[in-house]
């Protein structure tokens, strides 16, 4: 928890929250423009007063490499329905004033390249999305990306798996900036019943190694899931439960209010 | 200090980072990381393993048939009015140069202790390949495809069915390479440590564009070695089939020191504009796709686009990142042929040589009619025949039938 306090989280302060006062983080994931533009309008609105402390957003692409099937779909019907980075951009400028937490985009590698490193990251702080996640750009590639977010002031956020050592979890926390994003199991997103057998030691030796905060995500769905990690980590990231309601055009504040409670 | 002779091949360590030139390197999720360390460090234990390269050469001679003969195709040269060689990979075990790749990953994969084997393929010839491996070491396979291919290369699914081979249909999407490789990724992440996931082209993260080219270079070291026997020289031309472009950066590759010109053969298919294609070179852009860095077919946001070919071994909306070295430096010449034309040289050689070409290869045929008359009469063109054609009898027949309604419709 301490480590909230000393975030070099440009993420928090630019939205002037006091992240420790805030107590642990969840973080909420959506795609946007699924099922339309109108619910991701809703869920920036709608998910800070529900619980969520950052929101995330994904950005829809053609080949999701490290996503299952419920973020897949909403992947390609925002697609389908002409959902571009473009859009998604102009949907955080115009939506930004109402939108109390920090804001950080989930984007794959292809998309960021294609524009072109330098204005993608010019046109990510202008629209005042506030931390970037790249699933697919790995360390020690990340470094030099990582450095012009920086220096630009926005967040690079880096990823760390389960089979990633201390060392390395050090050196890749130590090029990135908000929170390392730790990747619970060996898989693609989606909901499980149950987290990998020695989470709980796990993440303990994550937090030790990372100079970021650790918050841990993929396979998190339940209030019983952050009841297991919330003890180890600084926040948890949650994405698939909520994309499957989205999906079916059910809301999901109840079901955030209830992950948030479950912090307490 | 004396020069290197010049036809000695670029030696192993002349990829720093897994990067060629701009292209290539290893943007995947960071649950690879590891395993790809792993791979890496066993592959060049393995290389430097004189036992390992034994029994990899003995298996390619005794298994799979190797060498496999540079045939002067004498009909053909007197119908292009140069002269042609083609380099029988057809005639390898199991019809393809895929079987080079898959015995020496699969030895790779031994050596790991890996238990599950998973692959993608396309035409179904590196399915087979790896089927075919999994069966003689009694490993575990399973092949992701996608169900278009499954539905126009059904005598290859049969064939991996039979070998023991579990077949995953890939759905989503164009059903075909690109989602077949993209789940098969999936796969691997999920199961890094037990799994071996066996990559059919020189794409994907290093060190897999190197390992492929590594396994696929006997194409091009026994060409080398066939050619100064029967003409006392080099050939003028290289000529290969480019989807991936696995047989094409085996068989260049060895001459890469060389003045011999080097010509990928991309697919057209029906043309028009770069969905209509395969062709990632030809209408491509930089970027990344499937873990590295090369040209692709993309749209303008960055978004992959589905791709077309009559060769379901082609449609793929990338290419091995060395090739994409090849072509920003211009060491390689990338070229495109319709699908009409590559349906006219695989009834061609068939008609003129008795040998029935694989759809993919038949772009590298087809396009001997644009470069033949264009090249001074005494060029020798080698031809790499990567394939044969068995698999393809329902696409020709369904490709004659429609030109013969189009031609009654005419009159």
């Amino acid at each position: 928890m301490d480590k909230m306090t000393k975030i070099k989280f440009s993420v928090f302060e630019g939205c002037g929250i006091n992240a420790a006062a805030r107590g642990k983080a969840l973080n909420i994931f959506f795609v946007a423009g699924a099922p339309n533009m109108d619910a991701s309008v809703q869920c920036l609105r709608k998910l800070p007063a529900s619980g969520a402390d950052i929101i995330e957003i994904g950005v829809p692409y053609s080949d999701p490499l490290a996503d299952g099937p419920v973020i897949r779909d909403a992947y390609a019907r925002a697609l389908a329905s002409g959902v571009t980075l473009n859009k998604v951009l102009a949907l955080v400028a115009a939506e930004r004033r109402n939108v109390p937490v920090p804001i950080v985009l989930m984007i794959y590698s292809n998309l960021v390249l294609h524009r072109g490193e330098d204005s993608f990251i010019g046109d990510a702080v202008k629209s005042g999305v506030n931390g970037l996640i790249i699933p697919d750009m790995m360390y020690p590639y990340t470094k030099n990306f990582a450095a012009k977010c920086r220096a630009a002031g926005i967040a690079f956020i880096p990823l760390a798996a389960p089979a990633t050592e201390s060392v390395r979890i050090r050196d890749i926390s130590l090029s990135g900036d908000g929170f390392l994003y730790y990747v619970n199991v060996e898989g693609i997103t989606g909901a499980r019943e149950n987290l990998p057998k020695g989470i709980a030691r796990r993440l303990a030796k994550v937090s030790a190694s990372s100079v970021l905060p650790v918050m841990s995500g993929f396979g998190i769905s339940r209030s019983e899931h952050i009841k297991a990690v919330k003890k180890y980590v600084d926040g948890v990231i949650v994405g698939s439960a909520v994309q499957n309601l989205l999906n079916k055009g059910e809301k999901p504040w109840a079901l955030v209010e209830e992950l948030k409670c479950s912090f307490s | 200090m004396k020069k290197q002779k010049s036809n000695t091949p670029a030696p192993l360590g002349t990829v720093p980072n897994g990067y060629y030139g701009a292209f290539g390197g290893q943007f995947v999720p960071e649950t690879l990381y590891k395993p790809l360390k792993e791979l890496e460090e066993a592959f060049n234990s393995a290389v430097s393993d004189s036992g390992f390269k034994k029994e990899l050469s003995q298996l390619l001679s005794d298994y799979a048939g190797r060498p496999t003969p540079l045939y002067y195709a004498k009909r053909l040269s007197a119908f292009h009015g140069r002269c042609i060689y083609l380099k029988r990979e057809d005639l390898n075990h199991t019809g393809s140069h895929k079987i080079n790749n898959a015995l020496g990953q699969i030895l790779l994969a031994r050596r790991m202790g890996k238990k599950r084997i998973i692959a993608e393929t396309g035409a179904g010839q590196h399915g087979v390949a790896v089927a075919t491996a999994a069966a003689l070491f009694g490993m575990q396979c399973v092949v992701y495809m996608g169900s278009v291919d499954i539905k126009r290369q059904a005598v290859n699914v049969q064939r991996m069915k039979l070998l023991g081979t579990e077949i995953v249909p890939v759905t989503n999407g164009d059903a075909t390479l690109k989602e077949a490789v993209s789940e098969a990724i999936r796969d691997w992440i999920s199961d890094p440590a037990g799994t071996y996931y066996l990559i059919g082209s020189c794409v994907g993260p290093h060190p897999y564009p190197l390992m492929v080219r590594f396994f696929q270079s006997v194409i091009g070291d026994e060409t080398k070695t066939q050619i100064m026997k029967k003409e006392k020289r080099l050939s003028d031309y290289l000529l290969a089939c480019v989807g991936g472009g696995s047989n094409s950066i085996g068989f260049f590759h060895p001459f890469y020191k060389t003045a011999v010109k080097f010509i990928g053969v991309e697919a057209g298919g029906t043309g028009g504009s770069p969905e209509n294609t395969a062709a990632s070179i030809c209408y491509g852009s930089p970027g990344v796709l499937h873990g590295a860095k090369s040209y692709l077919l993309q749209n303008r946001e960055g978004q992959i686009l589905e791709t077309h070919s009559i060769a379901a071994g082609l449609d793929y909306p990338s290419v091995g990142p060395e090739h994409s070295f090849y072509h920003q430096s211009g060491r390689a010449k990338y070229v495109t042929v319709s699908n009409a034309e590559a349906v006219k040289a695989f009834e061609r050689l068939s008609k003129l040589e008795g040998i029935i070409p694989a759809l993919e290869s038949s772009h590298a045929l087809a396009y001997l009619s644009k470069l033949a008359s264009k090249i001074k009469k005494s060029a020798i063109i080698c031809v790499c025949l990567s394939g044969r054609g068995d698999k393809d009898m329902a696409i020709e027949r369904g490709m004659a039938e429609s030109r013969k309604k189009s031609s009654r419709c005419r009159t």
